[in-house]
């Protein structure tokens, strides 16, 4: 028997955010859409003096193991803040939508875009880690269509 | 709908088929153009599988250089899920006229392709790059 998902915890003040995430996701049949959504369902949305320690959040770092691979220490952000730097994971990804709201000692299977299942298993997790240099991002959401040369879909 | 005689052939994944089905019909209503460009382009490629034996062409978060062989200019974007796109750091949307022509397409093909605006270009795919860190996913 398969044992029990980890609970999930997420502060109450990313709530309209990351609903927002998953309209959008929704919207453009993104395939992480129906999986972050279930996450977002069973999540308890909690004050942030109430999160427990070492909880996976919103732009925090986390140290993860997928299987037994190597260590990875990533920080989590928002579809719209991922530029591709090597240190992000966007919480619209398998790995990004399974570790939210996860605490230290966790295990989590997901789905890979390839369709396989893995493991992940949460090491540590901070809200923000300032001995990491990342880059700033300034949150310019005058960039988001979908090419330069042509108006595309926006978020609404 | 193109000029071109014989549209070059394209191999598209079992996965990335079955993805991109759901966002032309998802989109059919609010961006008929080009998801009805998408759903021609799906409808006329060769879809491989791990039980053929078939290499996909430009898949989604695939990096791929190509030329606008009208102007001769280089651009390399990353082929991106609608709601991923993001073309300031090169994330192309596969709902996007350009984005829709590249999905499937192997080095050396050239395609033509028309804009928003109804002009036609050509562009010639000269490098894929699979995908490393693709859209945030790491292919873990």
């Amino acid at each position: 028997m398969l044992p029990a998902l980890p609970e999930v915890f997420i502060p109450v003040s990313e709530r309209m955010k990351l609903t927002a995430v998953v309209e959008r996701a929704n919207r453009w049949a993104h395939p992480v859409a129906y999986f972050l959504q279930s996450e977002l369902r069973r999540a308890r949305f909690c004050s942030v003096d109430a999160l427990p320690p070492g909880t996976v959040v919103m732009n925090g770092w986390v140290s993860y193991c997928v299987d037994w691979e190597q260590p990875r220490n990533l920080k989590l952000v928002y579809p719209r803040d991922y530029t591709g730097a090597e240190e992000q994971l966007s919480l619209l990804s398998p790995l990004g939508a399974a570790l939210i709201g996860l605490r230290a000692g966790d295990r989590m299977p997901f789905l890979t875009l390839d369709e396989t299942f893995r493991l992940v298993t949460v090491m540590d997790a901070k809200p923000d880690a300032p001995t990491f240099a990342h880059r700033v991002h300034d949150g310019n959401a005058a960039n988001d269509t979908d090419d330069p040369f042509d108006s595309g879909p926006h978020a609404a | 709908m193109s000029y071109q005689a014989q549209l070059p052939d394209i191999v598209i994944s079992a996965e990335d088929h079955r993805r991109l089905q759901n966002i032309a019909e998802a989109a059919i209503q609010t961006h008929s153009d080009v998801a009805e460009y998408l759903q021609e382009e799906l409808d006329r490629a060769t879809v491989c599988s791990a039980a053929t034996d078939c290499a996909p062409g430009v898949r989604m978060g695939s990096y791929v250089e190509f030329r606008d062989d009208k102007t001769g200019r280089v651009r390399s974007v990353q082929l991106a899920y609608p709601a991923d796109a993001d073309p300031s750091n090169g994330r192309i949307s596969v709902l996007t006229p350009i984005g829709a022509a590249l999905i499937g397409l192997s080095e050396g093909q050239s395609i033509e392709w028309q804009t928003r605006s109804g002009e036609w270009k050509t562009l010639t795919v000269l490098k894929v790059s699979d995908r490393k860190n693709a859209l945030g996913y790491l292919d873990v």
